[in-house]
């Protein structure tokens, strides 16, 4: 490994980020094979997703950096480049990606064009004042347009024909050509070497046998090796035992100088002494003003835990806090609910990071979980004047001591097919959503925005959008304020119990009906048991609708002698695992099913 | 006699009917182009690649239907078992009441077969013919008038209850016509829907109205009462005999004791081993003859599988399951291995704990067996 030092001047440090699948992590393949970061035989594709989950899915969840080294015209350059996420649940990893960094290149899909994660993803590049390279993508494809889509990149995000590189990152067509524009059109680092130590902490994970690993990036003076440190934020002082990078497996150096980026190793035992956007500085001569940091990820939907199967409350905690352990991004603070009984409520950055963080949940940690339906957070005004913030319906207080009710609106933008324009307006008003403008991309793409409530997009309603549009319409949200509106609670009772988990908050203008369909819904989900089931929906405290669930159907007149027992056996394991996701309330099972489905907002 | 605990069950299936059935899923095959010899002649030699060193208590010849076969072979097998084995108590055949020939039912009962067991399913003809039947309600009767002259003096007839458009009215018929025939045993059970068979598709395309549950629930119930006035005990979730005349081999599946089973399909728990042969007639006899084994599938189930499967099955039985037997046959304490499931069941009504050491559903419980049972998977 070439450990010469390189000057800063020949240093390049870029993110690249795009809408979600438009080829990040190929082009970061491509870019390691040209520089020679990995052989061929080392090579598989999409690399950096490293995670199970990435693999498996096929997207990427974290952010992940690798430092190369390519020699342009005889000299040598350090290049390091950060992958981020494109999922809109991650918006945060690019940010902080990008405040590591001195330049981008905005990845386009050639067959796609311009989507709304690639505007989003556009003014945080534009925002952290990162210079902005365009890589039009995937031109080996058929339906190719690159043309097309150069005009609308110029159009909406304003860089220009110029600045555009038409690559594939499949075929490596266009790389060297794009290497070369790094290295000329993205700017080095300042150089503030004789300064004291300030280095960002800008990423961190926990490693079983290392323990905390923090990822910086320096940007004034120098980290080495035994340095002792100290971070600004929270005061706490450590030495340095190993540095190094990404190249992009961990390799240790001696330091690292500024404009660098690589990580840092020091004894830290847990991933909360680590703040994400915190500076590094030296203990003995530190620096006197800290580096900008991060706002935290907003965490945009909570759900309740509990333990479910054979899995206690003490095993389940003990999933969450080794979960905690890698992942900061969601909370989880205990929780008693009357009907379900001591849980956890988890605060989630969106529905994939709550469906990554409840899988990784069983799959590594081999708990049963049952989830109730997901939530946005409410603010709420008391009549004797006070605000207060609460994650689940259930909190609500009595609707007489309450004088208003807020709700999460986000700023919505959707870009969509003119053709489509129709269905997505029906849509959005069905949502509550407030059409601020409409902006034509090009003769056959739109983009619009809207002020939508966060609750009625943050579901099903990506979902829908896809549906209108045939799959063409993406979408980007990002949060405005809590604002209130006439709201009010839902409330199940299950053979006379009232259920504080399957509550939820509405629009009162749809309270009635939404309530009604709900409890066919919920009449569906709950199996049958061995008694009648009663079931109410109540708004306000009043009944309004009461379905009834049948008592069971015979289940053991079949006969059963020799060859049917091994099959008989199996039958009855299968129906016992489906029992694992259900919680008894009372005398009555209640399936997961029947806890997310009053999240359906369909007409049947 | 030996007790059933040191002996074992000997199973034979006759793959082979004249016609299926709709409804079916069991294995067998229309006769018309089979060589049965052939087969018979497989199935002596799978017996043979047994080495049994228990005696054999029961036998029971099932399938398909086993009185399709021509009365010569029939005959003669029942021969070779019985010198082959010395201490059989109970040696069933089952058969259509189409197939009751006196002379073949003779001869069976002289050569040893001392039970019979009827398919008669119901004593509605509008009824049989939905479910593809081959023979009429008179043709019942007649076979019981036969196999009673020819010396049968434990008759079991097969009755089956929700099959479409049958009522409470025919099942009361159905169940009344049994009682009158003066057998000694009734096997009672719904007709279930079983998956990849023409009933199925005909229920799923809309095509077959399966019975109304209430209506099936009042059934369960009617044959229960009805039976019991007519000197029928329940001693299974679906069987009913007069006291004495329980069948042996089945009550041996119950207390999941040994069986040997030979032909096509047949399933064997034999050695602490689980195996079913291949359910193809052709395989079978192709298999037997290079001298190979004719299983497709075994497994070895662990001392928790088989203490689990005991209890299942055990909770079948209406006198339940004797708990220090239960110690002795398992190694595990019933109580001590699924004592949440006891408690919670009892709880509810439904298991209850005898003064007799036994575990047993109660009458309520009885309905909703598989509820219960599944709480003893572990
Ligand atoms: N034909 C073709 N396919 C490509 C090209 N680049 C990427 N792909 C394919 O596009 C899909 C998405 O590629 P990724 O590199 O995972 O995309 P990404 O932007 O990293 O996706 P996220 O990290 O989930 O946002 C994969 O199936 C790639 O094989 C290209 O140049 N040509
Ligand atoms: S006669 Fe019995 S085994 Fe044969 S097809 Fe009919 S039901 Fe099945
Ligand atoms: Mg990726």
């Amino acid at each position: 490994m070439k450990t010469d030092p390189v000057p800063i001047k020949n240093i390049r440090n870029f993110s690249i980020v795009a809408h979600i699948d438009h080829g990040k992590s190929t082009l970061a393949d491509r870019l390691m094979e040209r520089t020679g970061a990995i052989t061929e035989r080392q090579m598989k594709e999409q690399l950096l997703d490293d995670m199970d989950l990435e693999r498996e899915r096929g997207i990427t969840i974290k952010a992940s950096s690798v430092t190369m080294y390519y020699t342009h015209q005889g000299t040598q350059y350090m290049l390091n480049l950060i992958d981020t996420p494109g999922h809109v649940d991650f918006h945060y990893e690019v940010s902080r990606s990008l405040a590591a960094c001195e330049g981008a290149l905005l990845v386009v899909d050639a067959s796609q064009g311009v989507e709304a994660q690639t505007v989003a993803n556009t003014y945080l590049a534009v925002e952290s004042g990162c210079e902005i390279l365009g890589v039009i993508n995937k031109i080996d494809l058929p339906a190719a347009q690159p043309d097309r889509v150069i005009e609308e990149t110029e159009h909406i995000i304003g860089i220009t024909a110029e600045e555009c590189f038409p690559i594939s990152a499949k075929t490596g067509q266009g790389v060297n050509e794009l290497l070369e524009a790094i290295i000329t059109k993205l700017p080095a680092p300042e150089d503030k070497s004789d300064k004291p130590t300030a280095a960002l902490i800008y990423d961190s994970h926990a490693d079983e046998y290392r323990g905390v690993i923090v990822y910086v990036r320096v940007f004034e003076g120098k980290l080495t090796k035994r340095q002792k440190i100290s971070f600004m934020s929270s005061g706490k002082t450590y030495l340095i035992t190993e540095l190094g990078k990404f190249t992009p497996y961990a390799t240790p150096v001696e330091e690292i100088g500024t404009g660098e980026v690589g990580y840092v190793i020091a004894n830290i035992k847990k991933l909360a002494d680590v703040t994400i956007g915190d500076t590094i500085t030296d203990f003995t001569d530190p620096t006197d003003k800290p580096l900008p940091g991060y706002q935290p990820p907003m965490q945009m939907v909570f759900s309740d835990f509990y333990p479910g199967g054979t899995t206690d409350y003490p095993k389940l905690r003990a999933a969450f806090e080794k979960l905690a352990l890698n992942d900061s991004s969601f909370s989880f603070t205990p929780q008693n609910s009357p009907a379900l009984g001591f849980g956890f409520r988890c605060g989630f950055l969106g529905l994939l990071h709550m469906e990554i963080v409840q899988e990784r949940l069983e799959r590594e940690n081999d708990v049963d979980v049952l989830q109730t339906a997901p939530t946005v957070s409410y603010e709420i005004v008391t009549t004797d004047g006070k605000a207060k913030r609460i994650d689940s319906p259930s909190e609500l207080p009595d609707m007489q001591k309450i004088d208003e009710i807020r709700e999460p609106i986000v700023k919505l933008e959707i870009i969509t097919t003119a053709e489509s324009i129709g269905g997505v307006m029906k849509l959005a008003d069905d949502r509550r959503c407030k059409l601020i403008k409409t902006e034509y991309l090009s003769p056959t793409r739109v983009m619009m925005e809207y002020k939508a409530p966060l609750a009625e997009i943050v579901y099903d309603f990506y979902d829908q959008l896809k549906g209108i549009s045939h799959g063409y319409a993406t979408m980007d949200y990002e949060f405005l304020s809590f604002e209130k509106d006439k709201l009010v609670k839902i409330d199940f009772l299950v053979n006379g119990t009232p259920v504080d988990a399957l509550s939820l908050i509405v629009h009162r203008s749809k309270a009635e009906q939404r309530g009604r369909r709900l409890l066919i819904k919920l009449r569906r989900a709950i199996p049958r048991h061995q008694f009648e089931i009663p079931l109410q929906v109540c708004i306000g405290g009043k009944i309004i609708a009461r379905e009834t669930i049948k008592s069971y159907r015979k289940d053991v007149t079949a006969k059963l002698y020799g060859g049917d027992v091994t099959r008989k056996m199996k039958l009855l394991k299968k129906q016992k695992e489906g029992k694992k996701r259900m919680k008894s309330i009372g005398m009555v099972n209640i399936p997961q099913e029947a806890f997310m489905s009053i999240l359906d907002t369909s007409e049947d | 006699m030996k007790s059933a605990h040191s002996t074992v069950g000997l199973y034979i299936h006759i793959p082979y009917c004249r016609k299926k059935c709709p409804y079916c899923a069991f294995y067998s095959v229309p006769i018309d182009t089979a060589d049965p010899n052939r087969l018979i002649d497989a199935i002596f030699a799978e017996l043979d690649s047994y080495d049994i060193t228990e005696p054999v208590g029961t036998i029971y010849i099932g399938g398909g239907s086993p009185s399709c076969l021509p009365g010569d072979p029939l005959i003669e097998m029942a021969d070779s078992l019985m010198s082959r084995y010395r201490n059989v108590s109970e040696f069933t055949m089952e058969c259509n009441p189409a197939q009751a020939d006196e002379a073949t039912l003779r001869q069976l009962r002289a050569f040893g077969v001392n039970r019979l067991s009827i398919g008669a399913q119901s004593f509605n003809a509008r009824e049989l013919k939905t479910l593809g039947r081959i023979h009429s309600p008179r043709q019942i009767v007649e076979a019981v008038r036969i196999a009673k002259k020819g010396g049968f003096e434990n008759i079991g007839l097969d009755l089956m209850f929700g099959i479409p458009g049958s009522s409470a009215k025919t099942w009361r018929h159905s169940l009344k016509s049994a009682a009158a025939l003066k057998v000694q045993h009734l096997s009672v059970y719904s007709l279930t829907i079983e998956k990849l068979t023409p009933f199925a598709r005909a229920v799923r395309e809309g095509k077959l109205a399966v019975v109304d549950e209430a209506v099936e629930r009042g059934m369960c119930k009617a044959a229960r009462s009805l039976l019991r006035n007519a000197g029928f005990a329940q001693y299974e979730i679906s069987n009913f005999a007069v006291p004495g005349f329980e069948c042996q081999h089945n009550i041996r599946y119950w207390k999941n004791l040994p069986v040997v089973g030979i032909g096509p399909a047949a399933a064997s728990w034999y050695q602490g081993k689980r195996t079913t042969n291949v359910a193809d007639v052709a395989k079978y006899i192709k298999r037997i003859e290079a001298g190979r084994s004719a299983q497709s599938e075994a497994y070895i189930p662990s001392p928790e599988q088989i203490a689990s499967e005991s209890a299942v099955l055990g909770l079948r039985m209406t006198q339940g399951i004797d708990m220090p037997e239960y110690q002795k046959q398992t190694g595990f304490n019933l109580v001590r291995l699924f004592g949440d499931a006891i408690k919670k069941h009892s709880f509810h009504g439904l298991l209850e704990c005898t003064v007799d050491d036994h575990c047993r559903l109660t009458e309520k419980g009885l309905s909703y067996a598989d509820t219960v049972a599944q709480d003893f998977i572990l």
